[in-house]
């Protein structure tokens, strides 16, 4: 399966984000989405899951048999944003449970609700705690976990890691390299160390284009002087106009 | 058929778990009772579960009796207009019959242009239904086209089910029972299903865009409603309209072909962009007109990032420190967002000044007198000043902007709830509301004294004093009172909310003796005893309220 990414524009006022944009994502890989702050990350990954209209161009996915769909449906992306989107009045066991049977035909778990909960370490006696409650670590925990179970073909993982305690940010780490051998994952990082770690391949979004670094630079003991290097030519150059 | 019937099971239980957790969450922090009250309720799925069914048994009757009463108001308009339209001089009441054949037909009518206009909202992707069934979706990882459409079918059937019984007695009371169901079930699915139609095309968001634009929106709203108002008209009163078993039939076999037809449609993308679109436009008028109603001033405080003047500030850092620097700093870099305040109230007030000139001019030429007021009448104005001032008072703006752009991080710092800081902080920034007050209160005075002027010209000189001092007492009373509420319960949240029940208790308190004042007054004979009176109380309050500023504000003003 590819997500391809075709001349794609997009701007919001003076600010051009994305200017011509080609790239085409595969299954197998992990992809680390790096670029500065502003650049353009999270709304890549709305255009994506089409919450937002690109300007021109086109996003598709192409399934095994090569077809184009350029209109699929928005849960065809499992979609991780940094900031929560949970019911408040609802314990965590509740929203698990909900979201397993209402999506009963695309689970890739055949776990209990309250197992799940407990993989992601989310105790027993936490679970039929309300979602308010909830400490915003607890929350991101629960936000990754419907997302991981109902099955997508491309996951969009907006820094999902920065509030998991140590415990279960190994746990999920090791999910996301599950998930790359049946769905592309795009995980848009500002940890090098993580990105390094865990991506098989980086692509900086700078001067409003996507761009590889190349697989040898992943491998190098330079790699974080090379993606500070080349991000820091950008901010220079927006510097100089 | 099962797929929908799970998605509803599922959805209603969802509705209810969030009620009924949010009811017990809310009954749990009643003050005595709710530490009784145990969390263990919020694990107890089946009971949740039994009183979902129960709700929904009972709360059955009431939806139909909301069902019925749409269909009541049609008939009676049915019913009126057909009436009066046979009354030739007078309206003679005893003569008014329900068994007009044009009563049913124009009921029916007034009630299958209800089915059209509430398919509107839904086709112009802004129906309150549709923004909850999107983020319904978003939250539960469901496809928005398909939860939308599963949805809008839903209520679809459950309201027929509901219409059925005043659709029936309806269709026995003019003998049309076939009609009376069949035809607006039939219509309603078939306006359905035209507008899952509508919403699954490119061309109709660009429709819908161009409805963005106002004057296309006019126009739209023109033709819509004009047309439904004229269709209305020309088919019950002009043309005789009838609804036979054979249209029933017909409308039935349109909307069978057109739900076989709708059943691959799917949503454009396009269409759900739109909704996002309104959803984001809707939420923002909401939390505008709710923080229009809080009336807390946070609206302005927040918006006011924006507005921070750059100033020199080398003769404040030259002239004071500590707390009072940073109040004076606060006070100057937000002194923009003051001047707006003030400027639009005190705009009101030289209307009002005109007014009264004018009002004078008129009565000057058109009479030639000008004596109207008397001593214990301008008494009776002075109480209404209450009202002005707590419509007028700029108190509430500056709290908040005191609470947002400075105690909610300062807060946080020991050194910065000691007592001394406190109090000294209270006293400086007491100051600052009154300065800001009083240009509100000279000129709410000034027109005062020149209605006075113009219309009490008995009244004597040394009057005057007195209600100078009624206007230094009312601006003390309102730059005191937010701020010493403040002080002591300190009602913000984290983020900005008001979280406590008392401050919004005692605030009603003060806008009720606010609004009463008028009948304080008429309880004294002697305006003068009245003036007196209030602005004693007033000293006593402010001098009390410092007392209790000094003895509790140091413990009770921090975070919540």
């Amino acid at each position: 399966m590819q997500l391809v990414l075709e001349n794609i524009d997009k701007a919001f006022d003076d600010k051009q984000l994305f200017n011509d944009v080609t790239f085409k994502f595969e299954t197998g890989k992990i992809y680390g989405l790096l670029g500065r702050n502003g650049s353009g990350k999270t709304t890549l990954f709305n255009c994506i899951a089409r919450n937002l209209s690109v300007d021109s161009g086109s996003i598709a996915i192409i399934d095994d048999e090569g077809q184009k769909m350029t209109n699929y449906e928005n849960t065809e992306i499992g979609f991780v944003t940094t900031t929560t989107h949970l019911p408040d009045f609802m314990t965590g066991l509740e929203f698990v449970r909900f979201v397993m049977d209402l999506n009963r035909e695309r689970l890739t778990t055949t776990l209990s609700a309250s197992d799940n909960l407990t993989r992601y370490g989310i105790k027993v006696s936490d679970q039929n705690k309300l979602l308010r409650d909830y400490s915003h670590g607890m929350k991101n925990k629960v936000q990754m976990l419907v997302t991981e179970v109902t099955n997508a073909p491309i996951y969009l993982l907006d820094e999902p890691l920065t509030s998991f305690d140590p415990v279960a940010a190994y746990e999920v780490k090791e999910r996301i390299r599950e998930l790359k051998s049946r769905a592309i994952v795009i995980f848009s990082t500002h940890i090098l160390e993580l990105a390094k770690e865990l991506c098989d391949e980086i692509v900086l979004l700078h001067d409003q284009k996507l761009e590889v670094l190349g697989n040898d630079k992943l491998q190098s003991q330079d790699f974080e002087k090379e993606i500070v290097t080349i991000l820091s030519e950008e901010h220079d150059n927006d510097a100089l106009s | 058929m099962m797929p929908y019937l799970n998605f509803y099971k599922n959805y209603l239980q969802i509705q209810m778990t969030e009620f009924l957790n949010g009811l017990w969450f809310w009954l749990r922090r009643i003050p005595l009772i709710g530490k009784s009250i145990s969390p263990k309720f919020y694990g107890m799925r089946d009971l949740k579960t039994v009183i979902l069914v129960v709700f929904k048994w009972l709360s059955l009757p009431l939806t139909v009796l909301r069902k019925s009463l749409l269909v009541f108001i049609a008939w009676l308009v049915a019913f009126g207009v057909k009436n009066l339209s046979l009354q030739k001089e007078s309206v003679l009441w005893d003569t008014f019959r329900i068994d007009y054949p044009e009563i049913f037909h124009w009921t029916l009518t007034i009630f299958l242009l209800f089915c059209i206009f509430e398919q509107l909202s839904f086709v112009k992707a802004s129906s309150g239904s549709l923004f909850r069934g999107i983020a319904f979706a978003k939250m539960f990882r469901l496809s928005y086209g398909d939860t939308l459409k599963k949805l809008n079918r839903i209520n679809l059937v459950m309201s027929l089910l509901a219409y059925i019984f005043p659709l029936g007695i309806l269709g026995l009371i003019y003998h049309q029972s076939f009609v009376a169901i069949v035809l607006p079930s039939s219509f309603r699915l078939l306006t359905l299903n035209f507008a899952l139609f509508l919403v699954s095309k490119n061309w109709w968001v660009d429709i819908l865009d161009s409805y963005q634009k106002k004057i296309f929106k006019y126009s739209y709203n023109l033709v819509v409603f004009g047309g439904g108002v004229f269709g209305l008209f020309y088919l019950t009163l002009v043309h005789t309209l009838e609804w036979t078993a054979l249209s029933a039939w017909i409308i039935l076999i349109l909307a069978s072909v057109s739900f076989l037809l709708s059943q691959k449609k799917k949503l454009s993308q396009r269409f759900i962009q739109s909704i996002f679109r309104n959803l984001a436009y809707h939420e923002q008028i909401v939390t505008e007109a709710k923080s229009n109603q809080s009336n807390t001033g946070l609206k302005a405080a927040q918006k006011s990032s924006q507005k921070i003047e750059v100033t020199d500030e080398q003769e404040l850092f030259d002239k004071f420190s500590g707390i009072q620097l940073l109040n004076r700093l606060l006070f100057k870099r937000y002194r923009k967002i003051f001047k707006k305040k003030l400027f639009y109230r005190l705009g009101g007030l030289g209307l009002a000044f005109l007014i009264i000139l004018g009002v004078y001019a008129y009565l000057v030429i058109r009479f030639g007198k000008t004596n109207y007021l008397t001593f214990n009448q301008v008494g009776n104005i002075l109480p209404s000043i209450f009202f002005i001032m707590y419509l007028a008072s700029i108190s509430k703006e500056v709290v908040a902007i005191y609470y947002t752009k400075c105690d909610q991080a300062m807060l946080n710092y020991p050194f910065y709830r000691t007592e001394q800081t406190i109090l000294q902080s209270f006293i400086g920034r007491l100051k600052q509301s009154f300065i800001l007050n009083t240009p509100i209160v000279v000129a709410l005075f000034i027109n005062v004294f020149l209605g006075i002027l113009l219309f009490g010209k008995a009244i004597p000189l040394s009057f005057y004093g007195l209600i100078v001092f009624y206007g230094v007492a009312v601006n003390l009373l309102f730059s005191f009172h937010e701020l010493f509420l403040y002080y002591i319960l300190q009602p913000f949240d984290r983020e900005g909310g008001m979280k406590n029940p008392i401050f919004t208790v005692i605030n009603g308190i003060f806008y009720y003796f606010c609004i009463q004042n008028y009948q304080l007054a008429n309880r004294f004979d002697e305006t003068t005893t009245y003036v007196l009176t209030i602005s004693i109380i007033i000293v006593v309050y402010v001098s009390l309220g410092l007392i209790i500023v000094k003895l509790k504000a140091p413990k009770r003003f921090k975070l919540k």
